[in-house]
């Protein structure tokens, strides 16, 4: 509420003046100036500057007088010798004394003269004199100004006969008199001066003290939170635009702290909030935060947060949260506090430092908002995780298990199978057979598609990127897939822009993967027609090139409806597809989620039955290898042709001088023909003890490195660093990446 | 002789002797020490006379080897009446020959050198009176009753020509003529020389209405009691004033002091050079 103050409101001036002089009381020790009020102020300057001034003007004033009264008793006294003298002349002349007797005392009428005498010429002395007035000039004045009897002298000569002497005497009584009445009556003015100059101040200083004291009254109350307070305005000009200022200031700062309070009430709804000072006592706590935390205000009032401190934070924690606001810098963090009863709360914590205009901490501000629910479902999600990838390792773990357990009867069943076929067998026996291999290999791809997609899922897939020949790749895996287009007299078409490198670095294993998905799926989807492999370059990015593979065929086709839900997992076109074509439907989706590790992206174009065109791109990089082996020599062994000459072709970028062999029989002829510098040797679990036998013998001077073969478990690889009896210098896995051999062969280098 | 050698004896002689040089030197010293009265005329005031006659007087008694002190009365009446009682030795006046007057015995020594006097009847130039009857019944200022040409010689033409006039007295000559210039009076008589000089001095203009034959100037006489040694002494003196350059001198000085015309000094004069007044006096109205 705005209430205002008339000047018919305001207290007495004399109570003004006290309230204005109060805090005056309270500065003991200060210099008495500074304690002296403004009136007393005005007054002693305006007083001493009018006693100062009247003194001044006083003194110059008589002084001016008594120069004056000299100066007018010097021509007096000349005017008198100037009267009498022809007068007293001619009487002299004459011979008249009755006349110039008469004559000399008329003078005497003068209140300045006092004496009048003529000497004749014999030297009788005729003389009229005066008693001197009564005057009422005090001793002290009459030293003060000094003025003296003056006497003067004429001699009468006529005709330059002498007639004697005439003399006159002044006396300065009656000047002095004059004088000292003037002094009495500037003295009387002065005091009058003095006197009015203390009743206008007074009655200045109480039209100013007043407006002053309403502004000092209004100050209090802004100063005490209240801002309602409006002053009447009245006063001088000067105090009018202040009072005015004041009201415009007051209406501004309610505006403010309202807004602010406003503010506050909104803040304090959805928001706790707590102040502190620099000791983190809290001076000021919201409702809100009482509820939640359980305690009442007077318990908190301060008190430090060391009371709902919980053992869930260690020191370091507050240890960082107070360097950092006491640095001025704001923190904010998550802290579970107890309540009285001992239970547990959450709080998000907001605290700004507030910074003074001098530049320190003045206190700190915490705003908080109650995450307990969050922080408990979190706790619970985390905890949930921790059980999912708890399950999820053992579901990889699983697949991993049961994949190789069904891989190794299912290598089994189609070994015998292959076996089967070099026998003897009837047409009809051949025909199972030839079935018992298609339910076999079907059956393996579906395992290997389900532990991709386990492990994708898991997250645990990664892509392994190696330096390889691309072409090289392209064309063994077209050549898969030769006998099956040929089956179903397709065209089996690979184009290669010029652009695009020979070698490049990426994942071969898994861009093979997903070109054998897509090649595999254009084959089975065409009846007739072609399946043509392009690749091309994307746009480069700051990694290296892009290379970009296209799979078209001529095939049935997708209807456009199903296009964009054919990468989902376990989704096929329709449902007669998987009863037409078979497959799990998790190839797509497999090859969309390695696309994307590879740093690229899978679309289809396709237009039903006229064709369809997988179009995916992957991140290369460009090798930059360096010549570290120049002069060395490396055997390398590896049952796979692919592997070993990939491995070969890896160490000679790298400067090695290379022999690639398949069979361990190889790499004993061989050790036994030359010397190298290293080996490199497929480590193959069913062979270890064998391999083992002829490694002993190497000199200890060559690097034993061994590549284990794709198939090791968990457990073999704890035993991935030894054979038998021989220390490895590094164990590889397949597929080998140029990096593992770099750093494998740095012992060599 | 025995007698007169028993009436004197020898100490006779030389008392006779001794009596002789005392008497002597009483007399050379009386001579010596001789203060003698000198009156003058009331025609300025005291001390103008005083300025004018003491340094004349002072040369006068100098080269007279007397004392000549100036002597004057309030008044002209006052000073001829101290003149007729004898106060003075010497009077500078021409009061004294009326045939009462004429009788003590008074006698001319020497006058001022220069023009005679006459009496004028004036009135300021602007004044409306142009003729002398115009002034019947009007004041008109007179230095005093003894005052010869400034009142007695005019006011006789004005009885003569029944022309009433409310006289008034000044006292001198001059203080008429202040009386004239101040406008208190429509006319006044004076002596045509003062007048003349005051004009001069005061720089005021006058017209003259009437003017009297020619009288000598005011004679300077000696008492009969004036040993006739001194008399001479003085006249002497006066006459050779103006051949000595030192008198000379003080005349000039004194001349300037009244703004007298030259010529100075005075000339040698007798009673019978001053008839026409007492021709005058006989047939005066007055």
């Amino acid at each position: 509420m705005t209430t205002t103050v008339n000047s018919s409101e305001t207290v007495a001036s004399d109570e003004a003046q006290d309230e204005v002089t109060e805090p005056l009381q309270a500065t003991r020790g200060v210099p008495l100036v500074s304690r002296m009020s403004l009136f007393t102020r005005l007054l002693l300057v305006s007083g001493l500057v009018l006693l100062l001034g009247g003194g001044s003007m006083l003194v110059l004033t008589t002084n001016h007088d008594v120069e004056t009264a000299q100066n007018n008793l010097k021509t007096q006294l000349q005017n008198e010798l100037g009267i009498l003298a022809p007068l007293i002349a001619d009487q002299a002349v004459l011979g008249d004394y009755t006349v110039i007797d008469q004559v000399m005392r008329a003078r005497l009428s003068d209140r300045n003269v006092v004496s009048v005498s003529w000497t004749n010429r014999k030297g009788k002395k005729i003389e009229v004199s005066d008693a001197e007035s009564y005057s009422s000039v005090p001793t002290w004045f009459s030293q003060f100004v000094g003025l003296q009897s003056i006497t003067g002298n004429k001699p009468l000569i006529v005709g330059g006969l002498n007639y004697g002497k005439l003399e006159v005497v002044l006396s300065p009584t009656v000047s002095r008199q004059d004088i000292y009445s003037a002094f009495n009556q500037n003295l009387f003015v002065l005091g009058l001066a003095l006197g009015l100059n203390f009743i206008l101040l007074m009655l200045v200083m109480r039209s100013v003290l007043r407006p002053l004291a309403d502004l000092r009254r209004g100050l209090q109350q802004i100063g005490s939170g209240n801002y309602g307070l409006r002053l009447g305005v009245y006063g001088p000009p000067e105090l009018r635009s202040s009072m005015g200022e004041y009201n415009r200031t007051a209406q501004t700062l309610e505006v403010l702290h309202n807004t602010l309070s406003e503010q506050r009430r909104a803040i304090e709804h959805a928001a706790m909030v707590v102040e502190t000072d620099l000791f983190g006592r809290i001076t000021y706590v919201s409702d809100s935060f009482c509820q939640l935390s359980g305690y009442r205000r007077e318990e908190l009032m301060g008190r430090t947060h060391a009371l709902m401190k919980s053992n869930h934070h260690n020191a370091d924690f507050y240890r960082v949260m107070w360097e950092t606001i006491r640095n001025g810098q704001p923190w904010a963090g998550e802290i579970c506090n107890v309540r009285p009863d001992g239970s547990a709360y959450w709080v998000y914590t907001a605290i700004t430092p507030f910074i003074s205009p001098q530049g320190w901490v003045e206190k700190y501000v915490g705003v908080r908002y109650d995450i307990t629910e969050r922080k408990t479902a979190e706790i619970e999600l985390v905890r949930a995780r921790d059980q999912a990838e708890a399950g999820s390792r053992a579901k990889s773990e699983f697949l991993a298990t049961m994949s190789h357990e069904i891989r190794t009867p299912m290598n089994g069943i189609l070994g015998m199978a292959e076996l089967l076929k070099d026998s003897e067998l009837d047409e009809m026996q051949r025909e199972y057979l030839n079935i018992i291999q298609s339910s076999a290999n079907g059956l393996l791809s579906v395992i290997n598609d389900i532990l991709d997609f386990s492990k994708m899922e898991a997250g645990r897939m990664q892509m392994v990127n190696q330096e390889f020949d691309l072409n090289l790749l392209l064309q063994n895996v077209l050549a898969e897939f030769k006998l099956r287009a040929e089956t179903k007299q397709l065209q089996l078409q690979m184009r290669m822009a010029d652009d695009v490198p020979g070698i490049v670095v990426a994942d071969p294993i898994r861009l093979r993967q997903v070109l054998t998905n897509l090649i595999g799926n254009a084959i089975k989807f065409t009846s007739e027609g072609f399946v043509r492999v392009s690749v091309e370059m994307d746009l480069p990015t700051a990694r290296g090139p892009r290379l970009r593979f296209i799979v078209a065929d001529s095939g049935i086709g997708i209807a456009p409806e199903n296009q964009a839900r054919i990468f989902e997992s376990f989704v096929q076109e329709d449902g007669s597809t998987s009863r037409n074509y078979g497959g799990t439907g998790l190839g797509l989706a497999i090859c969309q989620r390695l696309v994307t590790l590879m740093g690229g992206n899978i679309h289809v174009q396709s237009r039903q039955g006229e064709g369809s065109a997988f179009s995916f791109t992957i991140q290369a990089e460009t090798p930059q290898l360096a010549l570290v082996g120049h002069g060395k020599q490396i055997l390398v062994q590896q049952h796979d042709l692919t592997s070993r000459r990939m491995v070969a072709a890896m160490l000679e970028r790298l400067g090695y001088e290379v022999k690639a062999v398949a069979s361990p029989d190889e790499v004993r002829l061989s050790l036994e023909r030359g010397h190298y510098n290293a080996l490199i040797l497929e480590v193959d679990v069913t062979a270890k003890d064998e391999a083992a036998k002829w490694v002993q013998q190497l000199p200890d001077s060559t690097l034993v490195i061994g590549v284990r073969t794709a198939d090791f478990t968990a457990e073999d690889a704890r035993d991935e660093a030894t054979l038998p009896g021989v220390s490895l210098h590094a164990c590889l896995h397949k597929p080998v990446r140029q990096s593992d051999l770099e750093a494998a062969l740095e012992g060599l280098v | 002789m025995k007698t007169w050698n028993r009436r004197f004896g020898r100490g006779w002689f030389m008392r006779a002797v001794l009596g002789a040089l005392l008497a002597t030197a009483a007399t050379m010293a009386n001579a010596e020490s001789q203060t003698l009265r000198f009156g003058v005329l009331n025609q300025r005031s005291p001390q103008l006379t005083a300025s004018y006659w003491n340094p004349i007087l002072e040369y006068i008694g100098r080269r007279a080897g007397v004392t000549l002190v100036l002597g004057m009365g309030k008044t002209a009446p006052e000073t001829t009446a101290m003149t007729l009682r004898g106060d003075f030795d010497f009077a500078f006046t021409n009061h004294l020959f009326t045939p009462d007057r004429d009788k003590l015995g008074w006698q001319v020594i020497a006058r001022p050198k220069g023009d005679p006097i006459i009496g004028e009847i004036v009135v300021m130039s602007d004044s409306p009176h142009r003729t002398l009857a115009s002034i019947k019944g009007q004041e008109v200022a007179f230095p005093s009753q003894e005052a010869f040409v400034g009142y007695q010689v005019p006011m006789d033409k004005l009885n003569k020509d029944a022309i009433q006039i409310k006289p008034i007295f000044a006292g001198n000559q001059e203080g008429a003529m202040g009386q004239l210039r101040a406008g208190v009076v429509a006319a006044a008589g004076v002596n045509s020389k003062v007048m003349a000089r005051f004009a001069e001095r005061e720089k005021i203009s006058y017209r003259v209405l009437w003017r009297s034959e020619n009288f000598l100037d005011i004679p300077i006489m000696a008492h009969p009691r004036v040993p006739k040694k001194t008399v001479e002494a003085v006249r002497a003196a006066l006459i050779n004033m103006a051949n000595d350059p030192e008198g000379m001198t003080v005349l000039k000085e004194v001349a300037e002091i009244i703004k007298q015309s030259p010529p100075y000094g005075f000339i040698a004069a007798e009673n019978r050079d001053y008839d026409n007044y007492r021709q005058f006096f006989r047939d005066s109205s007055l």
